[in-house]
C-alpha cells in the first residue's frame, strides 16, 4: 500500500521528462544572490514560485479515465522550475541547523568533487580552461558563484502556443527584468555558445536523437506513486522498475527519488531538518557534456574496416555493428539483448514496420525496455562494458547471473542495481552534422535526478562509466563518456565455440568531455515558500 | 594453522607505543652519509625530518604524534614508476626515500601499519532491571569500562613462507631488516622494547613478543575449492568404520552378556566417537596447499604477462595465421613467460 504522493506540492522536473512530453525547447539560467540582499532576492522567489510548474496533472489523453470531479492543471506555455546550490542556501539565509542536515557531496559541490568524478579528462589542462567560465568563476571571485537555477521548457503543443521560442524569450526576459546588480539577484554571465547569459537546448530535428546519433531516453526509472494511473503504471514499470525473485518488475521505492520516504533499504533516510524542508524535495546534478561527433565518426569509420575484415561483414554492417557493441542499443534503440546481431536488427525493424500502429506501440514500448542481462552471461550479445550495460546493470551484478551452467541465471534479481538508479532529465544542446567540428558548441545537458548524489549519480559515474571492476573490465572505462588514455581500451566478447577472437578497441579519443555543472537542491513548493519566506525553522 | 595457509604467512602483531613525550633531538640519528667526498662521515638526520618535516622541533613532540608522522609520509609505492602520481605523495618528493620501503623484499604481499588508540566505549552496557533489583545493585551506578592500557602499533603482514614455524617468521623478519633498517628504526623507536644499542635484535623481539595468532586470514590464491578436510574425509572416514564393523559384532558374540555388554558396546562408540573428534581437528589444522606460482615473484610476473599480452592482442588483430604464430614466437621470445626473474613488472607500484 502507497499512500499517494501529493503531486501539487512537488517539483515538475522531477517527475515529469518535460522534452519527451511536448515541451522541446528550454533554457537554463544561473543567478547569483547579491550579497547583502537576500531579502530582496527572497521576494523574487516569493513571486517566481507561484508560477513555478508542479507535477499536478495536466489534462491530456491519461487522465481521460480519472473521475470527472478530479483536479486537473492546465498545460502550461512554459514550464518554470527552481533548484539551488548550496551556497545558494547559505546566501538566502536558510539557518546553518537545517544546512549541516544537507549531504557532504551537495556541501562540496560538483566542482571540488571533479576529481573524484573525473571530470577533469586531460590531466594537463587545469577546469578552469575545460569548463564554461559560468561554473568556475566563482574560483576567482565569490561573487559570480552559482546559487540558483531556473530551467524554462517551452510548450509546443499547437493549441497551447504558435511559436515556443517566442513563449521561452518572453519567459526568460520578465525574470531578467527582476534581476540585476542592484536587485536581490543577478544572472550569471559565462555559458559558452550563442547566450552567453543562458544555456539552451532543444530537441534535435530527428526527434529524441542525440548527437553521436542514438535515440536517448528511452528508459527512466519508474517508482511507487509516479503515476496516479494503475494501468499505466503496469504498463511502464517492465524493464524500468526492480526485478524481484519472482521475476516480476515492480515500482522502485519513492525514497530513491524523493526525500521523505522510505528508500529500498526500507527505512526514511535522514535528511535536512525541519522534515518539511526536505520531504518531497530531491537532488539533481547538472552535467554539460560536450561530444566530439566527429572524433567518434572517424573513429567509427576506421576501426569498422579492421572489424568488417575479422568478421566478415561488410563496411556499413561492421560500423553500425561497432556503434550498437559501445552502446548496447542500435541506432534506433533496439537493444542487443533483443536484437544481437545486424541482420536479427533488420529483421525487427522490417517485423516493426509491417505491425499496425496500435500493436506496434506496445511491442515497441517492451521490447526496447525489458531484457535482463541474465540471458547473456559472456557478454557476446551486448558487451560487459557497453554504455547500457555499465550505467544500469539491471540484474547482472547478481552473483547468481554470472555463473554459466549453475542454472540459476533466471532467478537473479536486480537488487544490487536498485540503489543506483538515476531520473535523468536533460536535452541536447547545439548543432552537430557534417562540417561542423568539434570546436563548436554541441552536446547533451544532462540533469540527473535522485535521492542522494552519492550513492546513486557518483557512483555510476566513478565506479561504473570510469572503472571498470564490477564488470570484469579492470581499468577500462566506458567507451562512450569515460575519459580514455593511450592505453585505454573496450573489448567486444564473443561467444565461445564461434571461432572469433574479442575484438578490442584501443586508442579512443575522448568522445565525451565535461564542461560544466553543479549539484542542485529541488525544493518541494512548501520548502520553497519556507526559503522564500524565510521561515525555515529547524527547532 | 590460522598463521599460515596456501604458502604465505599471515602475521598480526600488536606492539605497544610509549606514552609520554621526547625531545626531539634526543631522538635516533640517521645513518651515516656515505659521501665519499666527505672527510669526516656525517650522519643524515632522521628520515621524517628528511622526508615530512625538515625544521627540528623545539617542543617536546609525543611518541604517538611522532610515529604517525613517520606512518603518513612513508611512500605507499614507487612513485617514479607512475609519472601521473608523481608528487601526490608527499614522500615522492624527496628522491631518497621515494620506493616503497615494503617493495624492497620480494616476498611482501601486503603490509598494514595502524596505530590503535583505545577501545571504543559504546555506551552503557544494559543491565536487567529485575535481575540487579535481586542482587540488590545500584542500577545507577555505572559499570567499568574497558580501556587499552597504552596505544599500540598493528602490525599485518601477509608475506610468501616455506612453513608457518617461527623459524620462517624470524627469518622473514630479519630479511626484512636487511632492506628497511632506517625506515623500522624510525617507526619501531616509538614502541616499547626499542634498543638503540641492539636495533636488529629487538626489533624482532618486538614483533614476536607482540604476536597475535591471525584467527582470520586473507588469502586470494586459493586453487582447491575443497578444504583439506573434505579432500581426506574419507581418510578420517574409513577406520572408525572399519573399527566399528569388527568390534560391534565380536562383542555381540564373544563379549559378557547382559548390561555390562551394552555397557562396553557405549563405551567403545565413545571411544570411535571422541578419536574421530581428534582426527577432524588434526586434518582441519592443515593448511590449504600453496597454490602454484602464488609467490609474489610469479604474480608480478604473471601481471607483467597479462598487459604484454593485451598489447599483443590488440596489435595482432585480424592478421594471418602464419604472422600470428610468427609474433608469438617472438613474444615468447621478448617477454620469457617461464622465467620469473626478468623481464618482470617491479613491485610496489600500480600502473595504469
Amino acid at each position: 500500500m502507497h499512500r499517494k504522493l501529493d503531486l501539487a506540492d512537488i517539483q515538475g522536473n522531477i517527475l515529469h521528462a518535460y522534452g519527451r512530453t511536448g515541451f522541446p525547447l528550454a533554457r537554463c539560467i544561473l543567478l547569483h544572490v547579491n550579497q547583502g540582499r537576500a531579502a530582496e532576492a527572497r521576494l523574487f522567489l516569493d513571486d517566481l514560485r507561484h508560477r513555478v510548474t508542479t507535477a499536478a496533472l495536466w489534462r491530456s489523453r491519461h487522465t481521460e479515465n480519472l473521475p470527472p470531479d478530479a483536479i486537473t492543471a492546465p498545460k502550461p506555455d512554459v514550464a518554470i522550475n527552481v533548484a539551488f546550490t548550496f551556497p545558494g542556501l547559505i546566501a538566502l539565509g536558510v539557518p546553518v541547523r537545517t544546512l549541516r542536515g544537507m549531504p557532504d557531496e551537495f556541501q562540496e559541490g560538483m566542482l571540488r568533487r571533479a576529481p573524484i568524478l573525473r571530470d577533469v579528462h586531460d590531466p594537463h589542462q587545469p577546469i578552469t580552461q575545460l569548463w564554461d567560465p559560468v561554473w568556475v568563476a566563482e574560483l576567482e571571485d565569490q561573487r559570480h558563484c552559482v546559487h540558483v537555477l531556473i530551467t524554462l521548457y517551452a510548450n509546443a503543443s499547437p493549441e497551447q502556443f504558435d511559436s515556443p521560442r517566442a513563449a521561452l524569450d518572453a519567459s526568460y526576459q520578465q525574470l531578467a527584468n527582476q534581476c540585476g546588480e542592484d536587485r536581490g539577484m543577478k544572472i550569471l554571465r559565462g555559458h559558452r555558445g550563442p547566450g552567453d547569459t543562458y544555456q539552451d537546448m532543444a530537441v534535435l530535428a530527428e526527434p529524441f536523437k542525440e548527437h553521436f546519433g542514438f535515440s536517448d531516453s528511452i528508459g527512466d526509472p519508474v517508482f511507487a506513486g509516479q503515476y496516479a494511473d494503475e494501468q499505466r503504471m503496469q504498463k511502464v514499470v517492465r524493464g524500468q522498475g526492480k526485478l524481484t525473485a519472482n521475476q516480476e518488475w515492480v515500482p522502485l521505492a519513492t525514497g530513491e527519488f524523493l526525500l521523505g520516504y522510505a528508500d529500498e533499504a526500507q527505512e526514511i533516510p535522514g535528511a535536512a531538518m525541519p522534515n518539511d524542508f526536505s520531504r518531497n524535495g530531491s537532488f539533481m546534478a547538472y552535467r554539460k557534456m560536450h561530444q566530439n561527433v566527429q572524433a567518434f565518426d572517424d573513429y567509427i569509420n576506421h576501426k569498422a574496416e579492421l572489424y568488417a575484415r575479422i568478421h566478415s561483414l561488410d563496411q556499413e554492417e561492421a560500423r553500425e555493428t561497432l556503434r550498437a557493441k559501445m552502446v548496447g542499443r542500435w541506432s534506433d534503440g533496439i537493444p542487443l539483448m533483443h536484437a544481437p546481431t545486424y541482420g536479427q536488427w533488420q529483421a525487427e525493424r522490417a517485423a516493426l514496420a509491417a505491425m499496425p500502429p496500435g500493436e506496434r506501440e506496445l511491442y515497441q514500448g517492451r521490447m526496447l525496455r525489458e531484457f535482463h542481462y541474465g540471458d547473456d552471461p559472456d557478454g557476446s550479445r551486448c558487451p560487459f562494458s557497453s554504455h547500457l550495460r555499465r550505467s544500469n546493470p539491471r540484474d547482472m551484478l547478481d552473483p547468481t547471473t554470472l555463473q554459466p551452467g549453475r542454472g540459476e541465471a533466471k532467478k537473479a534479481t536486480s537488487v544490487l542495481n536498485n540503489r543506483r538508479r538515476i531520473l535523468r532529465r536533460g536535452l541536447p544542446y547545439g548543432q552537430s552534422g557534417p562540417g561542423i567540428s568539434d570546436q563548436e558548441e554541441h552536446g547533451l545537458l544532462m540533469l540527473v535526478i535522485c535521492a542522494s548524489l552519492f550513492r546513486q549519480f557518483e557512483f555510476i559515474q566513478q565506479q561504473w562509466l570510469q572503472y571498470g571492476l564490477d564488470f570484469d573490465a579492470g581499468n577500462d572505462t566506458c567507451p562512450l563518456v569515460g575519459n580514455h588514455d593511450d592505453r585505454s581500451k573496450f573489448v567486444i566478447e564473443t561467444a565461445a565455440g564461434s571461432g572469433k577472437p574479442p575484438f578490442i578497441c584501443d586508442q579512443m579519443p575522448q568522445f565525451v568531455e565535461v564542461r560544466g555543472g553543479a549539484y542542485f537542491f529541488i525544493p518541494s513548493m512548501t520548502a520553497l515558500r519556507l526559503i522564500a519566506q524565510g521561515l525555515v525553522d529547524p527547532t | 594453522m590460522p598463521n599460515y595457509d596456501a604458502g604465505h604467512y599471515f602475521l598480526s602483531s600488536l606492539i605497544p607505543i610509549q606514552a609520554g613525550q621526547i625531545q626531539e633531538n634526543s631522538l635516533e640519528q640517521g645513518p651515516i652519509d656515505q659521501d665519499p667526498l666527505q672527510e669526516i662521515p656525517s650522519r643524515k638526520p632522521p628520515l621524517r625530518r628528511r622526508i615530512a618535516s625538515p625544521r627540528q622541533s623545539q617542543q617536546p613532540i609525543s611518541h604517538l604524534h611522532a610515529l604517525r608522522e613517520i606512518l603518513a609520509v612513508l611512500p605507499r609505492q614507487n612513485a617514479a614508476l607512475d609519472p601521473s602520481r608523481a608528487g601526490r605523495d608527499r614522500g615522492a618528493t624527496a628522491s631518497e626515500a621515494a620506493t616503497a620501503p615494503f617493495s624492497r623484499d620480494l616476498r611482501t604481499h601486503f603490509c598494514r601499519l595502524v596505530v590503535i588508540d583505545d577501545l571504543t566505549f559504546v555506551g552503557r552496557q544494559h543491565q536487567d532491571p529485575i535481575i540487579t533489583t535481586l542482587r540488590r545493585q545500584n542500577p545507577v551506578i555505572p559499570k567499568p569500562v574497558d580501556h587499552l592500557p597504552c596505544a599500540f602499533l598493528a602490525l599485518i603482514l601477509e608475506f610468501d613462507a616455506p612453513d608457518g614455524s617461527r623459524q620462517a617468521l624470524r627469518d622473514y623478519l630479519h630479511d626484512l631488516w636487511e632492506v628497511m633498517a632506517e625506515e623500522l628504526t624510525e617507526i619501531f623507536q616509538h614502541c616499547v622494547g626499542f634498543d638503540p644499542a641492539r636495533p636488529a635484535e629487538s626489533f624482532l623481539r618486538q614483533v614476536l613478543d607482540g604476536q597475535l595468532e591471525t584467527t582470520f586470514s586473507f588469502n586470494d590464491y586459493y586453487w582447491q575449492d575443497k578444504s583439506p578436510l573434505l579432500n581426506q574425509w574419507p581418510r578420517v572416514r574409513r577406520p572408525p568404520l572399519i573399527v566399528a564393523a569388527i568390534a560391534i559384532p565380536l562383542l555381540f558374540w564373544l563379549g559378557p552378556a547382559g548390561g555390562l555388554r551394552w555397557l562396553l558396546l557405549g563405551l567403545s562408540l565413545l571411544a570411535l566417537l571422541f578419536w574421530c573428534y581428534r582426527r577432524i581437528l588434526k586434518v582441519g589444522m592443515e593448511p590449504f596447499p600453496a597454490a602454484p606460482r602464488s609467490d609474489l615473484r610469479s604474480l608480478l610476473k604473471g601481471l607483467y604477462l597479462q598487459r604484454k599480452f593485451i598489447d599483443f592482442m590488440i596489435a595482432n588483430q585480424g592478421v594471418s595465421a602464419e604472422t600470428l604464430q610468427a609474433e608469438f614466437l617472438q613474444f615468447v621470445h621478448d617477454h620469457q613467460p617461464r622465467s620469473v626473474a626478468a623481464p618482470t613488472q617491479p613491485p610496489g607500484s600500480i600502473p595504469a
